[in-house]
């Protein structure tokens, strides 16, 4: 999902630009990757811009110690430019100046200052000064900011601002990081009850659409304890996060959750009413069709009723001839034939008639391969559901 | 005169090819982008001179000449 990582780009930028969020809020269609260059972009063509003049600021402040260059900075410089100063001089010149700085204007400067430019000077800050700028920035809520310094901070620093955050916190700092090789790292660190405590943590404070983000950046094991943690939600929860993925057209990345659940989860999640609602059900197959998600779903349908199998026959995108083409291909792939032969035998002859006219727009040669490669049983069941073959 | 987006890639190609979300940009969202960047950037070249004078005029007297050869070499300020 894109929508709140692209909004969180939004977010970044207008900073960098020092103007309201909603300037520019018409750039959160766009790909977070690509904002993200927008927003490099940016600060380098702002800092090479003025680099003279920044650069006789920086000189100038050689002249003086480090102590009295921090008292003018405070005193007279605007954060922004504070910042831009700060990665124009030499890091062990800055870090001596920061000494001196209090945490409050540390905390102004490091919510505009690019972190991939300051490294050499966070590094060459006490883990102590750093953990009290953190705590500042923690108290605004400016988890943003915060994230941003993730990957240039000690690992000390890191592990102990998280065993410091509640768990809704820990979700907004996962949110804001820049890079998802990092989210991932940072998960690994974390036990399975404080990552699934994450997820709920934030269903329950009404940010469902920002737990599902979170599901969305991370694979394997870590998806895994989030749809464990998902998992232990009641029905309540569970509908609202069904809802908000339909409002907000996410089931591509619901998908990827519910099919890291144990069978018994997924179940549960097929059996709440909200997942019999037309709405849903369509934006379930359209998601499924618009990424190709087709092989996820057919490990799903083994799991529904009847009853939820035929409203999800209802659904019309289901009989169009690409997406029959798209099942059948997915199915090949899988080798899983048993759920879809299964749905078509219950289904009312009417949906069997439609399916089979779907299927005659299909390469018959690429059917009967098909076919003959099934499973004796099944190959005797799918023939019977297609006489005309 | 060059187009809006002529301007934009012109402005944020510093060190590198410029942003490739331009390119997706309608006219009138590239005209409020780089709205936007200007803005910032006279921001900050107003920022910039103002503070340096400030901390000129701030500055220890012993140190002020050295400092305005340092700030200002041309003689401004």
């Amino acid at each position: 999902m894109s929508s709140l990582a692209a909004r969180a780009e939004v977010l970044k930028l207008s900073r960098a630009l020092g103007c309201p969020t909603d300037e520019l809020e018409f750039l959160a269609s766009h790909p977070p990757a690509e904002l993200a260059e927008l927003r490099h972009a940016t600060a380098r063509a702002l800092q090479e811009e003025h680099a003279p003049a920044l650069s006789r600021a920086v000189s100038a402040s050689r002249l003086l110690p480090a102590g009295l260059t921090a008292r003018v900075s405070e005193q007279m410089l605007d954060p922004a430019l504070a910042a831009r100063m700060a990665t124009q001089m030499p890091p062990d010149r800055a870090a001596k100046v920061v000494d001196h700085l209090s945490t409050e204007y540390l905390a102004d400067v490091a919510q505009i200052l690019d972190p991939a430019g300051a490294r050499g000077i966070v590094e060459r800050m006490s883990d102590e000064l750093v953990l009290e700028v953190a705590d500042v920035l923690l108290g605004r809520e400016e988890y943003l900011s915060l994230a941003r310094f993730v990957d240039v901070a000690s690992d000390t620093v890191v592990a102990a601002v998280l065993s410091e955050v509640a768990d809704e916190q820990l979700l907004h700092l996962a949110l804001g990081l820049e890079s998802t090789a990092r989210l991932d790292e940072i998960m690994r660190d974390l036990d399975d009850e404080r990552v699934a405590g994450t997820v709920r943590a934030a269903v329950r404070a009404g940010l469902p659409l920002e737990a599902l983000t979170l599901t969305a950046e991370v694979d394997g094991r870590n998806l895994a304890r989030l749809a464990a943690g998902v998992a232990e939600l009641d029905d309540d929860e569970l509908t609202e996060i069904v809802r908000t993925t339909t409002r907000e057209q996410a089931w591509s990345d619901a998908l990827r959750l519910v099919a890291s659940m144990e069978p018994e989860q997924q179940r549960r999640m097929l059996e709440l009413p909200v997942s019999r609602e037309p709405e849903v059900l369509a934006a379930i197959v359209a998601a499924v069709h618009d990424e190709d998600l087709w092989a996820q779903l057919v490990g799903l349908l083994e799991l529904m009723d009847r009853p939820h199998l035929e409203l999800l026959a209802e659904v019309e995108l289901l009989y169009d001839p690409e997406v029959a083409r798209a099942v059948v291909r997915a199915s090949v792939e899988v080798h899983h034939w048993a759920p879809l032969l299964r749905i078509a035998e219950e289904l009312e002859d009417a949906f069997r008639e439609r399916v089979a006219d779907v299927l005659a727009h299909l390469d018959a040669q690429e059917l009967h391969e098909v076919i003959d490669r099934l499973p004796d049983d099944e190959r005797e069941r799918a023939l019977r559901l297609l006489p005309e073959w | 005169v060059p187009d809006t987006h002529e301007r934009l890639r012109q402005r944020l190609s510093a060190g590198g090819e410029p942003p490739a979300v331009i390119e997706q940009l309608d006219d009138d969202q590239a005209a409020r982008l780089l709205e936007v960047y200007e803005r910032a950037s006279e921001r900050q070249r107003r920022g910039l001179q103002a503070s340096m004078e400030e901390v000129l005029s701030h500055a220890p007297r012993m140190l002020r000449g050295r400092l305005q050869k340092a700030l200002f070499p041309e003689g401004s300020g």
